[in-house]
């Protein structure tokens, strides 16, 4: 069977290297000239790829290798901040009065969470009242094995905000706002907004090692699986149409005119995109083409790159220099942040999530909107890095003597330079409505399309996620299946 | 408060039975005089000219308009040429009816699509990755109807569009009274007639030129009562009364597809990408549930159930559009088989005319149903027998003195 994969990003390279190694003939089409997406220079945290895929895939021959996750440096102007690892035990030392309670909150995760990785590492079930009854059960009674009293608290704190659930464990609010900067990645939505204890809970399903060198180690290792199992690797290779004879996909047309025959079509864009703009709109039931264009994906991802004379010293704890910092000393300044994004305007105060590698840094804003009102120009976006350095000099004193701006990349940038509509790195918001079995939306969520022969695998799809994996992998499943 | 239209004044002006009703949220003349009789009588014999202002009008334009009227519309609208009106209906992704008119090409880019109510929000929703453009026009276009034997001697007498030679569902831009618009030779009353599309601020103008012109035909202005007896007459169903739209349907049950609605001639299921297209290619392979039939109602049993009562028939110059009950033959005892949704005695042709919607299995012409007929307050039923449609269909109304010969379009 020939297949096309349109999109190189982490989840075209992961489809493409698992139907080629299926035996199948891939060919994968990106748009930009170089593949990884997302993961090629834009996002750092890359603890939430799933292991088992690189397992599949033989990444580890590739030079793929995962490590236990860097810990996060909480920056406080008050007191030595606050150095947060994943691991209970190693993070109990820092945190004083909160360090009980922060194991037995990792002890509950613990025990709850292996069911919604499960759901996360299957395609989603029919929830439509047309759909069987019968997968659904099984995942009742997966649900139910969990015990009375988890499932009582996970379906109490599910829908409630992140703060409140929080707030009922932790004292510490260095702590509270490292977790809620966690659960907000992707969403549209400050810690008091409802069900943000939801994607708290999916971010902690998909999170476990990071990979040894980042973001681009995990493209190179793809990239070089895709090679060695013969996938057809075209970049700048743009496809304007996906081509539909009577309800059936057979093959793509390229910006450049190319005309390309397959048996099947994998997007591993965005599904909006996909379903909206590469096809010709009589060939979309109206009932797709609307859940579509209602589809929420307002980005309010930002990047600011520095250039470093010397590492970055942070003055509550000098000496330090830890790999991953998060200025955010309050879940209320996410909150805040949350609001001038609500209200369109340019936050005052930026929460920053650091990246901090040699003679470098890459700093991620998530509370600036696409949607600013008046625009993104060239004065807003300088201003974007005038407001990051101004956050970070209470923290780092001499910030400006040691730091250049080397690049900044609003919203828009972002939209523009990595071919993501809406800015939105994951090709829709993470919210109650638009995850699991109704990512991207109920009819869509299994990766096939009222198209016969064309099939969704971006992070759009269930289960998403930000560098999982797991939409191209599962999609991959779908296609490969007679 | 329903709006007036820009024919307001001189409607008013005409009218002595201050009969107004609202049409589609604006003001419109049920009939001018004490009865409709004599308006009903004019469109069979000389001529009626109707304000139709309150009709739906959008203008679509674009590269895309024809593409993209085809999606939404039953018709394929990419083969209508210049020149060309088509009727047809519009479907929601369930294949059922949201409503039903007419589709005018002016030229390649440009079209005219009518409507019974107001539909920008769907247009709109539908026309993401056309080119194309969608106008809301009812508010500044007028829109008159001239219908009736005589239409065309009155109305060639204010116009320089040559209409001996314009056919059956023609459009043509041109001069009228003086001021610029368009005819098309198309109708509600199944007789020869046309419609004149003009700007709002030159309603009054044609308006009143056309009575001018009239006069010695004796045209009269004409309201919806004479209307609704001769579209009933024409065999002409009206969304709301003989089928409900599908947005505003409570139930399930309620809604009607084309073929349910005696529309499933403006259907094509062979062409593809029309929005409703699935649902009914699956009706069609389950074989459709409902069915449009034309009744008539037998005379001498309505003369001898009133005779039970010692009363004379009695026979209202209206019609009727209270939905009753149909049963199969035999009466009220029988089994239920559909709704007679429209009906009206026929003054040209001296019969009593029903529209109704009955299962499948009840719709072969000769079928003898029964339906429901209030006497005083008691329901007894009355046989109908399934008959032609349209009811009324004079040769005049296609027929073109100079028509082009065939082929030429």
């Amino acid at each position: 069977m020939d297949v096309i994969v349109i999109g190189g990003g982490h989840n075209g390279l992961v489809a493409a290297a698992t139907l080629a190694r299926k035996g199948h003939g891939v060919t994968l089409l990106e748009g930009r000239e170089s593949f990884g997406g997302v993961a090629a220079g834009l996002l750092h945290d890359t603890d939430s790829f799933s292991p088992e895929i690189a397992k599949a895939l033989d990444l580890a021959g590739h030079g793929l290798e995962f490590a236990d996750p860097a810990p996060v440096f909480v920056l406080s102007r008050e007191g030595p901040g606050l150095l947060l690892h994943r691991d209970p035990v190693q993070a109990a030392g820092e945190l004083g009065a909160d360090a009980e309670a922060y194991i037995s909150w990792r002890a509950f995760l613990k025990r709850v969470l292996p069911f919604a990785t499960s759901q996360l590492d299957s395609v989603a079930p029919d929830i439509s009242t047309s759909g069987p009854l019968l997968p659904l059960m099984r995942r009742g009674f997966a649900f139910r094995r969990m015990g009375k009293t988890d499932i009582h608290e996970c379906l109490r704190i599910g829908p409630a905000c992140v703060d409140d659930t929080l707030s009922e464990h932790f004292q510490s609010p260095l702590l509270r706002a490292a977790l809620s900067a966690r659960a907000l990645q992707g969403t549209w939505m400050g810690p008091r907004s409802p069900s943000s204890t939801a994607t708290l809970l999916l971010g902690e399903a998909q999170s476990g090692q990071e990979i040894v060198g980042g973001a681009s180690s995990l493209v190179t290792a793809l990239v070089a699986a895709c090679e060695s199992s013969g996938v057809e690797l075209r970049p700048s290779s743009r496809v304007s149409r996906i081509q539909v004879s009577q309800g059936r996909a057979t093959g793509v047309t390229t910006e450049g005119g190319e005309s390309l025959l397959a048996d099947r079509v994998l997007s591993c864009i965005g599904p909006r995109r996909t379903l909206l703009e590469l096809i010709e709109p009589e060939h979309l039931p109206i009932r797709e083409a609307g859940q579509m264009a209602n589809l929420r994906l307002r980005g309010t991802l930002a990047r600011v790159s520095l250039r470093l004379a010397e590492p970055i010293d942070y003055a509550c704890r000098p000496g330090l220099r830890p790999k991953r910092s998060l200025v955010a000393e309050h879940p209320l300044d996410l909150e805040r942040a949350f609001d001038h994004v609500k209200h369109r305007r340019m936050p005052t105060q930026l929460p920053l999530d650091i990246h901090q590698t040699d003679g470098e840094a890459s700093i991620l804003i998530r509370c600036a909107t696409i949607e600013l009102q008046g625009g993104w120009s060239d004065k807003r976006r300088q201003e974007l890095g005038d407001l990051t350095l101004a956050a970070l000099e209470p923290h780092v004193p001499n910030i400006r003597g040691i730091a250049r701006v080397t690049r900044i990349l609003t919203p828009t940038d972002i939209a523009q330079e990595f071919d993501l509509e809406g800015g939105h790195e994951m090709h829709g918001e993470l919210s109650l409505d638009q995850l699991g079995p109704m990512r991207p939306s109920m009819t869509l969520a299994r990766h096939a399309t009222p198209i016969d022969a064309l099939y969704l695998g971006s992070a759009g799809i269930h289960p998403g996620g930000a560098i999982s994996g797991r939409p191209g992998w599962q999609a991959a499943q779908v296609v490969g299946s007679p | 408060m329903p709006r007036k239209t820009a024919l307001f004044e001189r409607t008013a002006d005409l009218m002595t039975s201050v009969a107004w009703k609202e049409w589609a949220g604006y003001a419109a003349p049920c009939n001018f005089d004490a009865y409709s009789e004599r308006e009903y009588f004019a469109i069979r014999h000389s001529a009626g000219l109707l304000d139709l202002s309150p009709l739906a009008k959008y203008m679509v334009t674009g590269a895309d308009a024809a593409r993209y009227l085809a999606r939404i519309w039953t018709r394929d609208i990419t083969r209508l040429k210049p020149g060309r009106v088509a009727y047809g209906c519009m479907c929601d992704g369930e294949g059922k009816l949201l409503d039903d008119g007419t589709v005018a090409c002016l030229d390649p880019e440009t079209f005219r699509v009518t409507s019974s109510e107001a539909w920008l929000g769907w247009f709109e929703r539908h026309s993401r990755g056309y080119q194309v453009e969608i106008e809301d026009c009812t508010d500044r276009l007028a829109a008159l109807a001239l219908q009736g034997p005589l239409s065309r001697e009155i109305l060639q007498a204010v116009t320089e569009v040559d209409l001996d030679a314009m056919r059956f569902f023609g459009v043509a831009a041109g001069s009228i009274a003086g001021v610029n618009g368009w005819i098309s030779r198309t109708g509600y009353t199944g007789d020869l007639g046309y419609e004149i599309w003009i700007a709002c601020e030159d309603a009054l103008t044609v308006y009143d030129a056309l009575l001018v012109a009239g006069k010695p035909h004796h045209l009269e202005p004409i309201g919806l009562d004479a209307l609704d007896v001769a579209r009933i007459e024409a065999g002409f169903v009206m969304q709301g009364v003989d089928y409900i739209s599908a947005q505003h349907c409570l139930i399930e049950a309620r809604k009607s597809t084309p073929e349910d609605a005696g529309l499933g001639w403006t259907v094509n299921l062979e062409r593809a990408g029309w929005i409703g297209r699935e649902a009914l290619v699956q009706e069609q392979e389950q074989g459709p549930k409902w069915g449009l039939v034309g009744l008539e109602l037998d005379w001498a049993e309505i003369e001898a159930l009133h005779e039970e009562y010692g009363l004379p028939p009695h026979l209202s110059p209206l019609a009727c559009r209270n939905a009753v009950p149909v049963y199969s033959e035999g009466g009220a005892n029988e089994k239920p088989v559909g709704q007679a949704t429209s009906s009206s005695w026929s003054p040209t042709l001296k019969r009593y005319l029903v529209l109704a919607q009955v299962h499948r299995k009840y719709a072969a012409l000769g079928t003898r149903l029964s339906v429901e007929y209030t006497v005083e307050f008691e329901r007894r039923t009355i046989t109908g027998t399934v008959v032609e449609r349209p009811f009324f269909d004079p040769e005049r109304k296609t027929f073109t003195p100079k028509a082009a010969p065939k082929g030429a379009s």
